[in-house]
């Protein structure tokens, strides 16, 4: 913890498709981007599931607007997704003229999962929008995102409703690196102060526990010479072993939290499952 | 008989002399008290102020500049003083409709405190009902209903979830809605891999797919429900936080106003409506501009300030507490100025209003106490007399513009509740207007029921001399001028006879004094006098004359350089010098002109030329058809009026109207028919009647001194002089010159009260009375006119029998 972030998170990639777009996201993420001073990708995923639907002839939808049984043909469903795909780019446009922030955007066919590489070579910052909620348009895609989050090579913020991120984070420390990662990562990239920063160790040793007490009091001493005078990371009980005591210990309930992919918190799936369909928004950091 | 004397110069002009008031000049005298010579006014005043019967308005009128309104303010406003004061006015929104503002009547002084309440309110309720909705407990229970819903769409689609897997089906989200679809392993099957299953399976997902349909549809359907009920139960919760932060911020005002249980149900409705438009009331405009795009933004402002403004008071009127009844003169009586108006604002190229927009009228400032008004500027102004009258009659001011009142247009306007009238309407105006309103308008009579007619002269009495000399005084005081010196004190009153044109009346006309003692102080002040003398006044009288005789003088050099004729020397049959005035705005002078007669046989016809090329007005022709009664009845006994005269004014190209001249004009025709010349150095006015009486004749100084100017200018030979009726020779007031040469016998007045008196002095020949035998003296003029028309008879007679009565009939005729 002790050498200062020299990341910059100048590109940042919004993922969306039919299932996840909501305005809030579109919001939510061009703030994030002002905020970092970087531009913003749009990046429309035309899902090819939802192409093989509208192939199959005896497939019909039933509209939120109108809950009747309306025959899917693929002709209807192109022109759905173009008609999308233009709101998105609409959206981003227009928050992003509001919040002065560079806008791209492209439309691709595909599944998310197989751009990975593409997409983390292409972007500091990837936000997906996923609360496995039908309100935010997620039900189809909750399966794919929390396996592309997982997946990535960059930091990866999984919004839950577009609703603006809090000030708070609990970091889930499974390893000392973990704890020294995700404070650099949320101290630059969402802005967070030390004071509102809660390393939660899950599974450490003794020695693991003091390493990381001797980072806060670091991290503090390094504050001292900020304007804003000496300020602390507070540090919570260690978890043991039993992964769901761990959502006990967020708070508050709404709050960011960070993982570290490839630790042993998230080697068990039923851990990601809980935190997935919680309210909390996500940070993956590799 | 002919040697009728001229009137002596005392009796040519009345002198005031004031010694005996003791005074020296104005200063030492008090102020007059009451106005002069008003008191049938004054007790009109009092009356009609006191009387609080409806419909006892009152009408005050009298000429122009005589003081009306400054007199009715003087007795009105120690009345208006003593009475209490009137309520406030307020108008606030209806929440029910709000296009008919509502009315709110407060105690005096109290309006401005209720406005000024309700606008801290307001700004107060925003800043808590801002924190309350920051607040932690509020987004908690806001989260907790958020959540619910959530979990039970969550549950009805985690059910169908749970189905549908079960039968390899997956539950798709398309762009706009959710669709079912076969599915392999969490993976949607394309039509190709679909074809590849064998048909009995094929027709198992469609018909399973079929059957979770239904399901779908269900749940889809319940969305909505599931929606309104979050919004509803969302809607429940702010009412509540809205209500605990607000009602104690109400409760603290309705402490103050227990008294008024108009302004209690007015908070109550407030409060509902705050509580209502939490929502309104959230965001700051700051926040707004942050948080909404611009322009939604702008509306949402446009809508946060209407719906604060609408919890706010427009105070219409508002008294002191301490300030007595109002008195309001509005200049300008329009229906708006009368009853206000309902202004409109731009918003987006859209006119629009609201109750705050609604301005008083000069009868709601006026309500409860009086208001004045000039009655022609009312009738002039197009349908305010009308609305005047419609809302005396119902009591009640209702704010209208004229485009609803005449139904045009169909602008969204408001419609006000009315506010009861209380009121008193004074209307100042003329004579005319209120005898044509009197007599022609019906609602007239029963609105304005109090008459004060204020009179312009006082009778010259040893009292009134008194109190004419304090009213000077007063009226120097009032506009600051110097004192008057007792002998210009008297030049005033003689001024001021003159201008009623009677030695026994002394004009009250409060303008013309007060302007006749601005021009004595600036000619006092001209030639650095301490105070006003007798020879500032005069100086005043001839420069104002001046400033006005252009036309006199012009009409007076036409006579001197031969233009128009007229003689003032020897004597001539059938002519005669007659006068006339001519009336200039407020300058009038008199005018000589010649008048002529011609005789000869006729059907008994006195042809007045003017009237028969229409331009004698119907009294002179009036004065004229008395001649030949007159002539008929006094000279041809049983015998037809066999003559046929024609009159004319010579050199006389306007009209001419009045019977002054109907006297001159029966000389002329007495001197046509007794062939008797009629001296050319007399000039005649006064009207005559059927039995050779001489009658009074208005103008009488202004005809004298134009004959004499004149003879002066030609030269005062001693004969000169005029005859006017023996009525008349108490509104002689002339001017000095007139007064200085009757005094030295250059110029003479005679007075006569009989055409017989008047012939004698223009001929120097006697009249003739009839004697026993009904004859006159053949010599006497009455004789010769007898005989001349006895010759006429006989003639007429005679050429009747010849068979020419066709032909006189034609001649008479023509």
């Amino acid at each position: 913890m002790a050498e200062p972030s020299s990341r910059k998170y100048r590109r940042v990639l919004l993922q969306i498709d039919a299932a996840t777009l909501c305005q809030d996201t579109v919001g939510a993420a061009v703030e994030i981007a002002a905020r970092l001073g970087g531009e913003l990708h749009g990046l429309f995923i035309e899902d090819t599931d939802l192409v093989a639907v509208g192939e199959l002839e005896f497939i019909h939808e039933f509209r939120l607007s109108s809950p009747t049984a309306h025959p899917l043909d693929l002709l209807t469903l192109e022109s759905q997704l173009r008609a999308m795909a233009r709101s998105v780019r609409r959206q981003l446009e227009r928050a992003g003229n509001r919040q002065k922030v560079t806008i791209g955007f492209r439309s691709v066919r595909g599944d998310t999962w197989r751009t990975e590489e593409e997409t983390s070579n292409d972007a500091d910052l990837v936000i997906i929008e996923s609360t496995g909620r039908l309100h935010s348009r997620t039900y189809r895609g909750h399966r794919t995102n929390r396996r592309s989050a997982v997946a990535n090579l960059c930091p990866t913020l999984l919004l839950k409703g577009g609703k603006r991120l809090t000030s708070f984070v609990t970091v889930i420390c499974d390893s000392v690196e973990a704890a020294k990662l995700g404070v650099r990562t949320v101290t630059t990239l969402l802005g967070v102060k030390p004071e509102n920063i809660t390393l939660l160790p899950y599974a450490l040793n003794d020695q693991e526990c003091q390493e990381l007490r001797e980072i806060i009091e670091q991290f503090a001493e390094e504050t001292m010479k900020t304007a804003e005078g000496r300020t602390q990371i507070k540090i919570g009980p260690n978890v043991a072993e039993d992964g769901a005591r761990v959502m006990r210990f967020l708070s508050p309930d709404d709050c960011v939290v960070v993982l570290k992919t490839g630790g042993i918190f998230l080697e068990n799936p039923a851990h990601l499952e809980s935190l997935i369909v919680s309210r909390h928004p996500l940070l993956f950091v590799q | 008989m002919v040697g009728s004397k001229a009137l002596p110069a005392s009796q040519l002009c009345r002198r005031y002399n004031l010694e005996a008031l003791g005074f020296t000049d104005t200063s030492e005298l008090e102020d007059l008290r009451e106005p002069l010579g008003q008191d049938r006014a004054v007790e009109a005043i009092r009356f009609g102020i006191g009387v609080r019967h409806q419909g006892f308005n009152l009408f005050a009128f009298g000429p122009s500049g005589s003081g009306k309104t400054e007199i009715i303010r003087r007795y009105l406003e120690p009345e208006a003083a003593a009475k209490p004061v009137p309520d406030d006015w307020c108008y606030v929104n209806n929440f029910t409709t709000p296009d008919h503002p509502k009315m709110l009547r407060l105690p005096a002084g109290r309006a401005k405190d209720l406005a000024r309440q309700m606008e801290n309110l307001t700004a107060e309720v925003r800043v808590v009902i801002s924190a309350a909705y920051e607040s932690e407990d509020y987004r908690t229970r806001l989260d907790v209903i958020v959540e619910q819903f959530k979990l039970k769409q969550e549950e009805a689609f985690e059910n169908l979830h749970k189905k549908a897997g079960e039968k390899n089906v997956a539950i798709v989200r398309t762009p706009m809605g959710l669709a079912l679809a076969p599915s392999r392993e969490g993976k949607v099957l394309n039509p190709e891999a679909f074809s590849k299953l064998p048909t009995e399976e094929q027709e198992q997902v469609k018909k399973d797919i079929s059957e979770l349909e239904v399901d779908l549809q269900a749940v889809v359907r319940m969305l909505p429900e599931l929606e309104r009920e979050q919004r509803r139960e969302i809607v429940k919760l702010n009412r509540e936080v809205t209500s605990f932060t607000v009602d104690h911020l109400i409760d603290e005002i309705r402490e103050k106003w227990r008294d008024c249980t108009a302004v209690l149900v007015f908070f109550d409705e407030v409060q509902d409506y705050i509580i209502n438009h939490s929502d309104v009331f959230r965001l700051s405009k700051d926040e707004a501009a942050e948080t909404i795009p611009a322009r939604m933004a702008a509306d949402f402002l446009m809508q946060q300030e209407r719906v604060i403004g609408n919890c706010q008071v427009n105070v219409l009127i508002s008294h002191k507490a301490d300030g007595g009844a109002p008195i309001v003169y509005e200049d300008n009586p329009t229906v708006e100025n009368l009853l206000g108006r309902i202004e409109h604002r731009s918003e987006f190229g859209s006119l629009v209003t609201d109750f705050r927009l609604i301005k008083p009228g000069a009868l709601h400032q006026a309500n409860g106490g009086y208001l004045i008004l000039d009655a022609r500027r009312l009738v002039f102004q197009p349908y305010a007399w009308e609305t005047l009258k419609r809302e005396l009659r119902s009591r009640e001011i209702r704010v209208e513009t004229l485009s609803q009142m005449m139904s045009l247009g169909s602008m969204v306007t408001l419609q006000p509740e009315p506010i009861p009238l209380d009121i008193k309407v004074i209307l100042i105006g003329d004579p005319t207007l209120y005898y044509l309103l009197s007599q022609n308008d019906h609602d007239f009579n029963n609105l304005f029921k109090v008459p004060v007619d204020f009179d312009d002269r006082v009778p010259v009495t040893d009292e009134a001399i008194s109190l004419y000399a304090q009213f000077i005084a007063t009226e120097a005081r009032k506009k600051q001028l110097m004192p008057l010196h007792r002998s210009a004190v008297e030049q005033v009153m003689e001024r001021m006879t003159r201008l009623t044109s009677d030695t026994e009346r002394l004009s009250s006309h409060t303008r013309s004094l007060s302007d006749l003692l601005s021009e004595a102080d600036y000619w006092a002040a001209s030639r650095s006098a301490p105070r006003i003398e007798a020879q500032d006044v005069k100086h005043a009288v001839k420069a104002h004359i001046h400033r006005s005789d252009r036309m006199r003088e012009r009409t007076q050099e036409q006579f001197q350089r031969g233009t128009m004729m007229l003689d003032t020397s020897d004597a001539k049959v059938g002519q005669i010098n007659g006068l006339s005035v001519l009336q200039l705005g407020d300058f009038a002078f008199g005018r000589p002109s010649r008048i002529t007669a011609r005789v000869h046989l006729g059907r008994g016809r006195v042809i007045d030329i003017e009237r028969e090329v229409e331009l004698g007005g119907p009294l002179h022709s009036k004065g004229v058809l008395i001649l030949s009664n007159f002539l008929a009845a006094r000279y041809t006994n049983n015998r037809p009026l066999s003559l046929n005269a024609s009159l004319v004014f010579e050199q006389s190209y306007g009209g001419v109207d009045g019977d002054s001249a109907s006297s001159t004009e029966l000389y002329a025709l007495l001197s046509a028919l007794s062939n008797t010349p009629i001296k050319q150095s007399l000039a005649v006015t006064g009207s005559v009647n059927q039995f050779g009486e001489v009658q009074a004749i208005g103008g009488v100084n202004e005809k004298i001194e134009g004959f004499f100017d004149l003879c002066n200018f030609r030269g005062l030979t001693g004969d000169q002089g005029v005859l006017i009726p023996e009525s008349n020779v108490k509104h002689l007031m002339l001017k000095d010159e007139v007064v200085a040469a009757a005094e030295k016998g250059q110029f003479h007045i005679y007075s006569v009260t009989s055409i017989d008196q008047g012939i004698e002095i223009l001929t120097g020949i006697q009249a003739g009375e009839l004697d026993a035998a009904g004859n006159y003296p053949p010599e006497s003029v009455n004789g010769r006119v007898k005989a001349r028309l006895e010759v006429f008879a006989e003639s007429a007679r005679q050429y009747v029998k010849s068979g020419g009565e066709d032909k006189m009939s034609g001649a008479g005729d023509g």
